[in-house]
């Protein structure tokens, strides 16, 4: 449905463009076949920019119609343009050949005014339009690119880079430096206090610190715990496994008996 | 046994692991000078202060340097400065090794592990680091230990971001800086440190108030609650006022250090450490402005240490740091003892390097 439409309008543009090319040629031939000079027949001249003008008017109003994608507003701004245009051809077709004072100012300038207008509007918005669309098209296009530049990279790749980044961010940026600074032995010049003979008193909290467990995991990927269901299966086990070992030497030699008798 | 010290512009604080506990030994960085008498001697014996004495200057040492501060109305000193090994105090190192020697001790075994946090270097100061970690550094070798820095922020994600797999953000306002880190998975991504603390707001309140800065920072541990009402003149107003602006100049610095790096995309816990988030009301503060600044990572909460005021929880902010580097340091000691043999030496002077992690497409 929007195929057709699409068509219709795509049609309907081309056959505007051409009858308004049509139009102006007629417009000129016309002219040419008549001699047409400032002198002749207000009639002549009348006929000859009543084709111009409608021609223009019909091209500028096929030009619009063809732009893919219009912005808001378009149809009525098109519409707008051509019914000025048309306003203004058929005053000047009708005030024309009056002479003067009718085709004289004020009238003139309101004719023009509106003709003006009229082109003004159709073609200011075919030339908005264009240039819009070519603005959007570039951004679509380096948009299109900066992705095809992300595509490019491997999830293998990306992850190197990570990795790359990270040892860098541990050995280049960790800024301490490797200078061993060892102090010679020196004395106090000072006495020390009786205080400074005892002991730092200390506050003792109970604490089992289980973050050095979870450091250690998210340093290494490692855990360590401690597992007494698993000490006492593994004894558990051993002890099995050696009662089984013994109870197979008695076997065996029994079973030596039972091959000596079975020799007999 | 492995042990973490922090070593910071107002504390120095030392943690060791006990049987299922931890123990903190804490001495106040400071000290305060006195002329010297038979008989201040024998109070200050008497009293087990600790004090050094030279000729006839007494310094006194740690908390007690403060409470005298606050009687004489004295300035007292402070060997360190911005969070580094302060240029201006000529006694600062001797100082400095002698609170280290006292809450650290001797190592109860050879090579003993200590990590010790170490100031990122500042984003709006011309400070280099480097000096005050390799002098920090020596001080502890000399005493036995092996040991390796880690960043103040990094032992903030490690002592209270375990729940998120150690991706998030550790801020630790101290005295004289402010350290951030952004942690993916343990590893740093982004580090820096801010030349503020809280002793920029004692100093901008003192300035303001015309008061001691040793009675601003006295008010601001002891009667102080961050809110939007205050009394017209207050110090707590203008502390509150200092906090916020603090709290703005970190986070728009996090912000343009964020923008500069390209972030993994994952959901980042913020913690908040260190002596300055000890106010009640930070917190919210902090999450308001957190709000307002619109980082270019997605945050899903804002944890703070818990604060006990009987001062018996490891959770307190304060000693989140040095159990911070703690944690990296029985990390570090188990890692070497699964190691090989051959293996066994730790590298001396070498940073904390998490293992590279290896990245795997889950799909």
């Amino acid at each position: 449905m929007v195929s057709m439409k699409s068509k219709i309008s795509h049609y309907f543009a081309s056959m505007a463009l051409l009858s308004g090319f049509l139009l102006a040629l007629t417009g000129i031939v016309y002219a040419l076949s008549v001699h047409l000079t400032r002198k002749s027949d207000p009639g002549e001249i009348a006929i000859t920019y009543g084709f111009i003008g409608f021609g223009l008017s019909l091209i500028l109003t096929g030009i619009n119609l063809m732009i893919k994608q219009p912005k808001e507003y378009h149809l009525h701004i098109v519409g707008t343009g051509l019914i000025l245009n048309c306003i203004g051809v058929m005053a000047f077709l009708a005030l024309y050949p009056q002479g003067y004072p009718v085709w004289g100012y004020p009238n003139v300038t309101y004719v023009a005014a509106i003709y003006a207008a009229g082109v003004c509007l159709l073609a200011g918005n075919a030339f908005a339009n264009t240039v819009l669309n070519q603005i959007e098209e570039r951004a679509r296009q380096l948009s299109e690119i900066e992705s095809e530049k992300v595509k490019s990279h491997s999830e293998h790749e990306i992850e190197r880079e990570v990795q790359r980044t990270l040892e860098k961010s541990l050995t280049v940026k960790d800024g301490f430096s490797k200078f061993n600074m060892e102090l010679k032995d020196a004395e106090y010049d000072f006495i020390l206090g009786k205080g400074l003979s005892e002991s730092e008193k200390k506050i003792t909290i109970q604490d089992e610190i289980p973050e050095v467990e979870n450091l250690k995991f998210a340093s290494t990927g490692k855990y360590t715990a401690l597992d007494e269901g698993l000490d006492s299966a593994s004894l558990l086990l051993a002890r099995a496994t050696s009662t089984l070992s013994k109870g197979k030497e008695t076997r065996g030699a029994f079973n030596r008996k039972t091959k000596f008798f079975r020799r007999h | 046994m492995a042990k973490g010290l922090d070593v910071g512009t107002m504390n120095i604080i030392c943690a060791t692991k006990g049987n299922g506990s931890i123990s903190f030994s804490q001495q106040r960085n400071a000290f305060l000078e006195m002329e010297s008498t038979d008989l201040t001697k024998q109070m200050l014996d008497n009293g087990r202060v600790l004090y050094t004495q030279r000729g006839s200057i007494l310094n006194v040492l740690g908390e007690d340097a403060f409470k005298f501060s606050n009687v004489f109305n004295k300035p007292i000193r402070r060997p360190m400065k911005q969070g580094i090994i302060s240029p201006e105090e000529k006694d600062s190192i001797p100082m400095i090794k002698l609170i280290i020697e006292r809450v650290l001790g001797l190592p109860e075994k050879k090579n003993e592990i200590l990590y010790i946090s170490v100031p990122a270097n500042p984003v709006d100061n011309q400070l280099n680091v480097l000096y005050h970690g390799k002098t920090v550094e020596a001080l502890a070798t000399k005493l036995g230990y092996i040991t390796y820095p880690i960043d103040e922020g990094l032992s903030v994600v490690y002592s209270e971001l375990s729940d998120s797999n150690f991706t998030g953000i550790g801020i630790s306002i101290g005295a004289g800086m402010t350290n951030v880190t952004v942690a993916y998975m343990a590893t740093p991504i982004v580090s820096f440190s801010i030349a503020r603390g809280g002793d920029w707001i004692d100093e901008q309140v003192a300035i303001a108030t015309g008061m001691a800065k040793e009675r601003i920072t006295s008010i601001k541990e002891t009667d102080f609650t961050l809110g939007s009402e205050h009394e017209i003149g207050s110090v707590q107003g203008a502390l509150a006022v200092y906090y916020d602006a603090l709290l703005t100049y970190v986070l728009q610095h996090l912000k343009r250090k964020l923008s500069e790096t390209a972030p993994p995309d994952a959901e980042f816990q913020v913690a908040i450490a260190g002596g300055s988030t000890r106010a009640k009301g930070f917190a919210e503060m902090f999450e308001n402005r957190l709000k307002e600044t619109d980082l270019p990572i997605r945050i899903s909460s804002v944890k703070k240490s818990r604060f006990n005021t009987s001062g018996t929880d490891s959770k307190d902010p304060i000693y989140a740091i040095a159990r911070g580097c703690l944690i990296a340091a029985l990390s570090k000691e188990a890692s070497l003892e699964t190691a090989p043999s051959t293996e066994n030496q730790p590298p001396k002077y070498s940073s904390h390097k998490p293992e590279p992690i290896v990245v795997t497409n889950k799909s």
